[in-house]
């Protein structure tokens, strides 16, 4: 909003941008739940002794 | 070597009762361990058949939904109402918008507060018995963040929820909530919640500001 703001207060005109622009930034920032997830998958199947023999 | 026996009879005895009772105690601990384990043991196999149940339930869960969440599926459409919305909340209006929200009031399903301020100035509360035919037009409120934002004060109020990523985490937290949740999978699921709050209340919001 900051950005979108400044240029629009400025110039009357409003940018142009697109919502993918602002997702590819978050998308950067984010905490990615690869690592949690296999993490839990690991517990489970642990848990379930999916891997073990009999 | 039987006057050997003789004269240490008495410190013979002593230790082979010695032995004797704690070979006792020993097997009688052991004992009672193995009766409470095989008393139990009905109840035990019971709460590991639900265990069993439920985690498989929840690594299909997993599988069938975590992929496009993951790959960033849910989170292009999060990003993507909330950057309208938030347009939209700060008084900007834009070309065609009337069928971009038709469209967008369908995906969201409710809003989280994550403003600055303890109030949310633009929710009224009224008394149960208190009816009144005209509220105030949300759009003063819009119009008063519209003019702060002028003097560049700007405070992302809400993060828009949407329908697919609601019943994702309301599901996640059922899991979590299960009375038959092994604690440490738990936890897991509790610090994955946690990541997905942090993502939506703190680092989309500052991307919203930074738009």
């Amino acid at each position: 909003m900051i950005e979108f703001s400044k240029i629009y207060i400025e110039t009357g005109v409003a940018p142009k941008f697109d919502p993918i622009g602002v997702y590819n930034n978050f998308n950067h920032n984010r905490i990615h739940h690869s690592k949690s997830m296999m993490k839990l998958k690991n517990e489970i199947r642990k848990y379930l002794m999916i891997d073990e023999t009999w | 070597m039987i006057d050997l026996i003789r004269d240490n009879i008495n410190w013979i005895k002593d230790f082979a009762t010695l032995i004797f009772v704690g070979t006792a105690t020993v097997i009688g601990v052991l004992a009672y361990r193995r009766a409470k384990a095989t008393i139990l043991q009905p109840i035990r196999t019971e709460v590991i058949k639900k265990q069993s149940e439920l985690l498989s339930r929840l690594l299909q869960f997993l599988k069938e939904n975590f992929k496009s969440f993951e790959a960033g599926n849910e989170y292009v459409t999060v990003v993507h109402v909330n950057v309208l919305k938030t347009l939209e909340d700060y008084g900007y209006i834009f070309k065609g918008q009337d069928q971009i929200f038709e469209k967008l009031e369908k995906e969201i399903v409710g809003w989280i507060p994550c403003g600055n301020s303890e109030i949310l100035h633009n929710v009224e509360i009224i008394g149960t018995f208190d009816k009144k035919d005209k509220f105030e037009d949300s759009k003063d409120f819009d119009k008063n963040k519209f003019e702060n934002l002028k003097n560049g004060e700007i405070d992302i109020e809400k993060i828009y929820q949407t329908r697919t990523m609601t019943r994702f985490m309301s599901k996640l937290g059922d899991y979590s909530e299960d009375p038959f949740m092994p604690s440490l999978i738990k936890s897991t699921l509790d610090e994955l919640l946690n990541d997905v709050n942090i993502n939506l209340n703190k680092i989309l919001k500052i991307e919203l500001r930074n738009l």
